[in-house]
């Protein structure tokens, strides 16, 4: 049977102008068979000539070609645009990749078909005009693709986990295999991140890396690009070259397995410095890289490259933050004699900051100081003040071990400053007998004992710039069993839920509920009712010092007997 | 950031500037008194006063913020006072020794 559209189509004037245009065109009779393409499609599709396309199996057309819609589905004949409008649907356009098996080239085309219908309004055959949209759908995916990986890199400050994650996004969309290394200080690289859509592959890539050279080739691969800065790009990987390459049997036989055909490295660079490689490989889908690819990847890893160096910075500044403030606290609260110690400090939420608070415990001949503080402000500016603090006040002590005094020298030593450097501080000396305090604009003590928690001590000035200035020293009774506990005011000052600060009286509560317990456990339950009362971070630095008062006889006659004392008050 | 909620309003004269604080004063709205007084300065008034009647909270960095204003003042020679938050509020200038140290007026002295 012959319709008008075919009669039309013999039309010579017709045929020059469709085989003019750049969109392949197909005609499609109602029995499936293609009965015309112009010149483009011809191409396209792989015929010298329409006879030659006439007379192929439909089925076969696909052949040359390896096709997917755009979420990497299969597409059947059936899903053709042009036969669901032969069967009486209204079929949407179709984006359909597709990968030519010979060249590896993906493109990706519309496809869209129209019905041509006789007089009776039946459908005589279904026109399929196939646009190759390639530019404009990888320009699509690439702008989406960056945006998640921007979102990705500013999601973490765990970087390797980071590079992981981008890694994954990239397979299977842009390359079947996507690997991250990274270069430590001698070079040497640090495989962080490789990704393909299949686990079993990622096997052989681990038994891969056996084979890898303890130094990189600076004139290859890796080393290549390493030394360079400078893109590498390998579209054509032969069987020869994996045989040169390969150091034994299984060697090749793994290179084999992975069926490179595509392989692009970029570099991770910082300015002139490259940190790191993005490594691509194509290899079971056929696809290969063009420029385009290696300009995409080379934005992905710049992205990723800031984000690694960034994640590197803040981790430093932590660790720098760490080590400082470790040395702004004693290494262990020392055995006192007649006493049990524990202390606690937590620093704010913010973990590249040095807090301002601290504490201290040392010896001075017969008797013991422990001093509890707090410096207005944060970072490497309070730690000075906290270190001038804490060391000013151990010198004083050299020469008088009287609290009042230790306050009054920090104070002296705070005004020297050039900037307002204040500083709450509680500063309790520790004997066989009791404790002896003073305490400069600093949250009085606790004592917990027969008359349950109470304040114990008198106010003082804060120290550090006023000119009226008084520390009253207080001696403090104590009977065998009871504790005092010292703290700074982050943790009456945390913040609950509707904005609710702990307070005093909740600390005091919580203490008391705690009962009769050694120092070590009352800090832990403290650690506890505090976690359970706050909400989101915690907003300040917190130290906690519990000491508790053994019957200093009982100490004498056993030096491991901390726990051994009996109920309090019995002295 | 604060969870609570704190306001400053103006209430300005020709030559003295006042500046009602209320809510909690902590490390996150520290900044926000200081530029405020920053800008009062800006226009070359004679005396500031903070109005503290409406703090319900004033951590450290509140009370640096005092110390730092009295001392700035003295050495720029601009008059400063503080009108006197509640008793509750009132208890960190106490114990801190601030009350006996700081420029403390009642209102009723300052109009």
């Amino acid at each position: 049977m012959e319709g008008e559209t075919e009669r039309a189509i013999r039309d010579e004037r017709l045929s020059v102008i469709l085989d003019a245009l750049a969109e392949a065109v197909t005609i499609r009779a109602p029995n499936n068979h293609l009965v015309y393409a112009n010149q483009a499609a011809l191409e396209r599709l792989g015929f010298s000539s329409v006879a030659e396309l006439r007379a192929a199996d439909p089925q076969e057309l696909m052949g040359p070609y390896e096709t997917a819609d755009e979420h990497g589905g299969e597409i059947r004949m059936e899903d053709l645009p042009s036969v669901k409008l032969l069967r009486g649907e209204h079929p949407e356009p179709l984006l359909m990749r597709s990968v030519n098996r010979a060249s590896g080239e993906e493109s990706w085309v519309l496809l869209k078909a129209t019905a041509v219908r006789d007089e009776a309004g039946e459908i005589e055959s279904a026109v399929t005009i196939i646009a190759d949209v390639t530019e404009a759908t990888r320009a699509t995916q690439r702008v989406e693709f960056l945006a998640r990986i921007g979102e990705l890199l500013a999601s973490s400050l765990d970087y390797q986990q980071t590079l992981r994650n981008v890694a994954g996004l990239a397979v299977p969309q842009i390359a079947d295999w996507c690997a991250v290394d990274l270069f430590d200080a001698d070079g040497q690289r640090e495989p962080v991140a490789i990704a393909h859509s299949d686990p079993a592959k990622l096997q052989t890539a681990a038994r891969l890396r056996d084979y890898e050279p303890e130094r990189l080739d600076p004139d290859q691969g890796v080393g290549k690009v390493r030394r360079t800065g400078e893109p590498l790009l390998y579209t054509e990987i032969s069987d020869d070259l994996l045989v040169a390459a390969a150091l034994d049997e299984e060697h090749l036989r793994l290179l084999r397995e992975v069926g490179m055909r595509a392989v692009l490295i970029v570099p991770l660079a910082i300015g002139r410095r490259t940190i790191g490689t993005l490594t691509m490989v194509n290899s079971e889908s056929g696809r290969s890289f063009g420029m385009g690819d290696v300009e995409f990847a080379a934005q992905i890893a710049a992205r990723a490259a800031v984000a690694v160096e960034s994640a590197r910075l803040y981790s430093e500044r932590s660790t720098v933050a760490r080590t400082l403030q470790s040395s702004l606290l004693p290494e262990a609260i020392p055995a006192i004699p007649g006493w049990e110690v524990a202390a606690l400090y937590r620093p704010a939420g913010h973990e590249s900051e040095v807090g301002g608070d601290f504490y201290d415990v040392w010896d001075v001949g017969e008797d013991w100081l422990m001093m509890i503080g707090d410096v207005t402000g944060k970072g490497v500016g309070a730690a000075a003040v906290t270190s001038l603090v804490r060391y000013t006040a151990r010198a004083a002590s050299e020469f008088d071990t009287r609290p009042s005094e230790i306050l009054a020298r920090v104070d002296a030593a705070l005004r020297r400053r050039p900037t307002v450097s204040l500083c709450t501080a509680l500063c309790l000396r520790l004997s066989r007998e009791g404790a002896t305090l003073a305490v400069g604009g600093h949250p009085l003590p606790l004592r917990i004992g027969d008359g349950g928690v109470q304040e114990v001590g008198d106010y003082g000035t804060l120290l550090g710039a006023l000119q009226k200035t008084r520390w009253p020293e207080v001696d403090i009774a104590l009977k065998a069993g009871e504790t005092l506990v010292a703290f700074t005011d982050g943790v009456t000052d945390a913040i609950g839920e509707d904005g609710e600060r702990w307070g005093t009286e909740r600390l005091r509560e919580s203490l008391a509920a705690a009962g009769d317990v050694a120092p070590a456990a009352l800090r832990t339950r403290l650690v506890r009712a505090l976690d359970e009362f706050q909400v989101g971070a915690q907003a300040d630095d917190t130290a906690v010092v519990i000491m508790r008062f053994d019957d200093p006889r009982q100490a004498r006659e056993s030096s491991a007997g901390h726990a051994s004392v009996g109920g309090r008050g019995n002295g | 950031m604060s969870r609570t909620t704190f306001e400053i309003d103006a209430t300005d004269d020709a030559d003295a500037a006042c500046l009602v604080l209320s809510g909690e004063l902590d490390l996150a709205t520290v900044p926000r008194v200081e530029q405020a007084v920053d800008a009062a300065l800006a226009r070359d008034v004679q005396t500031l006063v903070l109005d503290l009647s409406g703090l319900s909270f004033v951590d450290s960095s509140g009370l640096r913020l005092f110390v730092v204003l009295h001392q700035r003042a003295a050495a720029e020679g601009w008059g400063f006072s503080l009108v006197r938050p509640q008793e509750q509020t009132m208890k960190v200038f106490t114990i801190s020794g601030l009350e006996e140290n700081l420029p403390f007026a009642e209102k009723s002295s300052m109009a």
